[in-house]
């Protein structure tokens, strides 16, 4: 009876903030996101309803919406680096850099993994594969927010709850995948608590910050910047006028 | 593969940042600045503070004090407000050095005789310095500044150091310059 409620809760929660991104026209702003969300929204009713009319292909149908899941979950890493740097585009640059590090560090590990041991793709699990794409996820969002402290970059409410929530999320997955196959029943037992607490605190997360739109912080430099361009403009003019005088009493005298 | 313990710490070190990121957001709020741009707004009035101000900065005197009063919000006030100031000061630090290094590459780059060596030197210190500045954030927003004073100290004397060293690298390129240009 507790699952059903938490499993029924989860998705109220979702339809609340599709609906709520919807009428603050927030998926024009984050569309990946959103995307994802509605992901999420249809994958959680489509496994409540495989569960209840066809236990049987429950595990196929779960490991198959778990893998586009994570998908469109790195898709949301991107746009959380396109929307937050957009204002940026040195910074941008490094964080792409960045990013590309990570992700070369990553297929580097995972080649030589295979050339040291061609059985090793063989007998890799799909929870292994999702584990070390959560991993990437989560090195990926670390590395973009160090850049972010390091170049102090002002977020709005809308953005810091995207990433806060799906690192939040991505922290969780990571230990989760990792200890699920170390642990014993107990483990099992707390976390099967701690897994859907930690999915509403997300969620609560995401309600809380995306319930309407609110803009970005512009920066500072592309304002000081125009009024830098309106003041050499200005000086000009000035200096246009004064030498169209001189010339003009040049040809008089 | 990724182990058991990678996994962990790259959980962790994500769980850190996040939390580290939220407290420094909702403190800096206020107080925040953009480094690059505080720098051009103050024009050149960016100066590092004396190792006084950031060793009472730091300190965890006043904070022992304010706990003395056994007001807690007074208390929440205090930490607060300390940690959005020695949040500033970091800010400020980071662009000083910014300065100090802008400066030096102002002066390195007309100089004849550059000695890769000693750019790579230079160039390496202020990538410590930058990133003692980044964890400096991190860690102000993890613990509060008062069980920093110790680190703050050493990254101040160690500006002040580097700053001197800059400066008297300044003028020997200068000279060099101005003796080139008479013995021509």
């Amino acid at each position: 009876m507790l699952g059903l409620i938490i499993w029924w809760s989860g998705i109220v929660l979702e339809s609340l903030l599709l609906v709520r991104g919807f009428q603050a026209k927030l998926w024009a702003r984050y569309p990946v996101f959103y995307a994802y969300i509605l992901f999420v929204w249809l994958q959680s009713l489509l496994r409540f309803s495989i569960f209840h009319s066809r236990p049987q292909l429950y595990a196929p149908v779960y490991w198959i919406t778990e893998w586009l899941g994570v998908l469109i979950g790195c898709a949301v890493v991107f746009e959380i680096y396109r929307v937050g740097l957009a204002a940026y585009p040195g910074t941008a640059r490094l964080a792409r850099n960045l990013l590309g590090f990570v992700f070369v560090l990553a297929s580097t590990k995972a080649l030589v993994g295979v050339w040291n041991d061609p059985q090793w793709w063989l007998i890799l699990t799909t929870m292994d594969l999702e584990r070390v794409l959560r991993i990437v996820q989560a090195l990926a969002i670390a590395a973009l927010m160090v850049l972010f402290f390091f170049y102090s970059i002002p977020f709005g409410r809308n953005l810091r709850g995207v990433l806060l929530g799906y690192g939040l999320f991505i922290a969780e997955s990571v230990i989760w995948l990792t200890l699920v196959p170390y642990a014993g029943e107990k483990f099992h037992q707390f976390w099967y608590h701690v897994h859907p607490a930690s999915y509403f605190a997300v969620l609560g997360v995401w309600l809380i910050h995306l319930w309407s739109y609110l803009p970005s912080p512009e920066p500072r430099g592309a304002v000081r910047l125009e009024e830098q361009y309106q003041r050499v403009a200005a000086a000009t003019a000035q200096r246009l006028r004064e030498a169209r005088g001189y010339l003009a009493k040049a040809v008089r005298s | 593969m990724i182990g058991l313990w990678g996994a962990l710490a790259a959980a962790v070190v994500l769980l850190l940042v996040l939390l580290a990121w939220v407290r420094t957001e909702a403190w800096s709020k206020d107080s925040r600045s953009d480094w690059g741009v505080s720098d051009q707004e103050q024009g050149e009035s960016v100066e590092a503070c004396s190792p006084e101000i950031v060793s009472q900065l730091f300190s965890a005197r006043d904070s022992k004090f304010i706990s003395g009063l056994e007001s807690p919000g007074l208390k929440n006030l205090f930490r607060r407000e300390r940690t959005a100031v020695a949040l500033h000061w970091v800010q400020e630090t980071s662009a000083f050095i910014s300065k100090i290094m802008r400066r030096h590459l102002e002066a390195s780059r007309l100089s004849a005789d550059l000695e890769i060596a000693t750019e790579a030197k230079i160039l390496l210190q202020y990538a410590q310095l930058k990133l003692y500045c980044g964890i400096l954030v991190v860690l102000i927003g993890l613990l509060g500044p008062q069980r920093l004073a110790g680190t703050a100290l050493y990254a101040e004397r160690f500006i002040q150091r580097i700053g001197e060293g800059l400066a008297e690298f300044q003028l020997a390129a200068q000279l060099r310059e101005r003796d080139g240009s008479e013995s021509l």
